[in-house]
């Protein structure tokens, strides 16, 4: 008796879980298409960059898509507020093809993304929110 | 009645003696805490001599030869070329900070909107020639000057950078004749042709907090708001994007956020 007790609470915290997992929602915000054919002496002509407007208490989410058409480089997101970075994908050898960012100060952020190692790319990043 | 305002005069002129030194040493002060080991002291020191605007360069002038070394501590939220450990947010400074001469450098770019190369001293050792080559091509074509930089160690390319960035600051000063001041500088940083000064000016307009005689909403309206809708133009996103931003700022957000307004 006791074991099948054990097992109903089992099934009643996998299902309450999962019903988390899907009540979930991912709102697409933006997709950002980046294809760099050639590095250029110009530092800006190697990047991407583009501003948003971020609501505080949000959860933004930011997936990479790498090596498109065999591409070598890997996007490198940087989360800007002025001259602040509050966000990136990178974390010294580590790299993420995704990003979650929880904005805690309603404002414009400057975001840039540029190719790791300085090596041409050809990415997309898609910008959702998650509720 | 003439005997009688010999004191009054006398009193007057040690009273202005007395305030004028007591101004030279609030300056000093800055200078010193500019120049400490203590990042949050140099921050906020910088910020002060920024908003002094014209009348701090001579000092920083002087600051360009000093070649000392003071290495920043309590730098944890601070991503910059001698950060030891990289904890992925922070504010971002692209220059050797711990110098002091690039260090005076970086507040002289910031304040004048110039780039006379302090950010190069740093880079990637493979990238140092390329990065003497473009920014100053005087120098490089002179086949001597080539010779040298080809045979030199990646030290010696570094303090190249440095020697070559104190000089081009040096020649402007000279060239300024003393008539400089913030808001001209913003104007001429925008009507340039280097994509760097334009990036630096516009964040200054969208981000700066540190005053800049003449600029109010009038003067942006008449002088600054055209060459702003030009940039906007450009094919250059940190470019383009940035004009536009300020442009939509029918508010004028970004100018109450500078000091003295």
């Amino acid at each position: 008796m006791k074991r099948l007790i054990r097992i109903f609470v089992l099934i009643g915290v996998v299902v309450l879980s999962v019903n988390k997992v899907a009540a979930q929602k991912e709102i697409f915000l933006r997709r950002i298409d980046f294809k760099l054919d050639a590095v250029s002496d110009i530092d800006y002509e190697n990047e991407y960059f583009l501003t948003m407007q971020f609501n505080k208490g949000e959860n933004y989410l930011f997936k990479i898509t790498n090596h498109i058409d065999n591409y070598a480089g890997e996007a490198v997101i940087q989360i800007l507020d002025a001259d602040k970075l509050v966000s990136t994908n990178v974390l010294n050898d580590k790299y993420f093809e995704k990003l979650s960012f929880i904005c805690n100060k309603t404002g414009f952020y400057d975001i840039l993304v540029r190719f790791k190692d300085k090596k041409v790319g050809n990415s997309m990043i898609e910008i959702k929110i998650v509720q | 009645m003439e005997i009688r305002k010999i004191p009054l005069i006398a009193l007057l002129c040690v009273s202005t003696f007395l305030i004028s030194n007591s101004q030279d040493s609030d300056v000093d002060k800055l200078f010193k805490k500019f120049q400490s080991t203590n990042w949050p002291d140099v921050l906020a020191a910088k910020e002060s001599l920024e908003n002094l605007q014209n009348e701090c360069i001579p000092s920083l002038m002087k600051l360009l030869e000093n070649k000392s070394v003071k290495k920043l501590t309590a730098t944890g939220d601070l991503i910059y070329p001698g950060a030891e450990k990289f904890f992925g947010h922070g504010q971002i400074i692209d220059y050797d900070i711990d110098k002091l001469d690039v260090r005076a450098g970086w507040l002289l770019e910031e304040l004048t909107f110039q780039n006379f190369g302090f950010s190069g001293v740093h880079i990637e050792s493979g990238a140092l020639i390329d990065f003497i080559r473009f920014n100053f091509p005087k120098y490089y074509n002179n086949s001597r000057n080539r010779q040298l930089i080809e045979n030199s160690s990646e030290k010696e390319k570094r303090d190249i950078i440095r020697k070559l960035s104190v000089q081009e600051a040096q020649k402007w000063w000279d060239s300024e004749g003393g008539g400089w001041s913030r808001y001209s500088a913003v104007i001429s940083a925008l009507k340039c042709d280097d994509e760097k000064r334009q990036a630096r000016v516009l964040f200054y307009i969208r981000n700066g907090r540190t005053a800049c005689t003449g600029l109010n909403s009038s003067s942006y309206k008449q002088d600054i708001e055209p060459l702003v809708a030009e940039l906007a133009k450009s094919k250059l996103k940190r470019i383009s994007e940035q004009a536009k931003l300020i442009l939509v700022d029918t508010n004028f957000d970004w100018l109450l956020i500078k000091a003295g307004n």
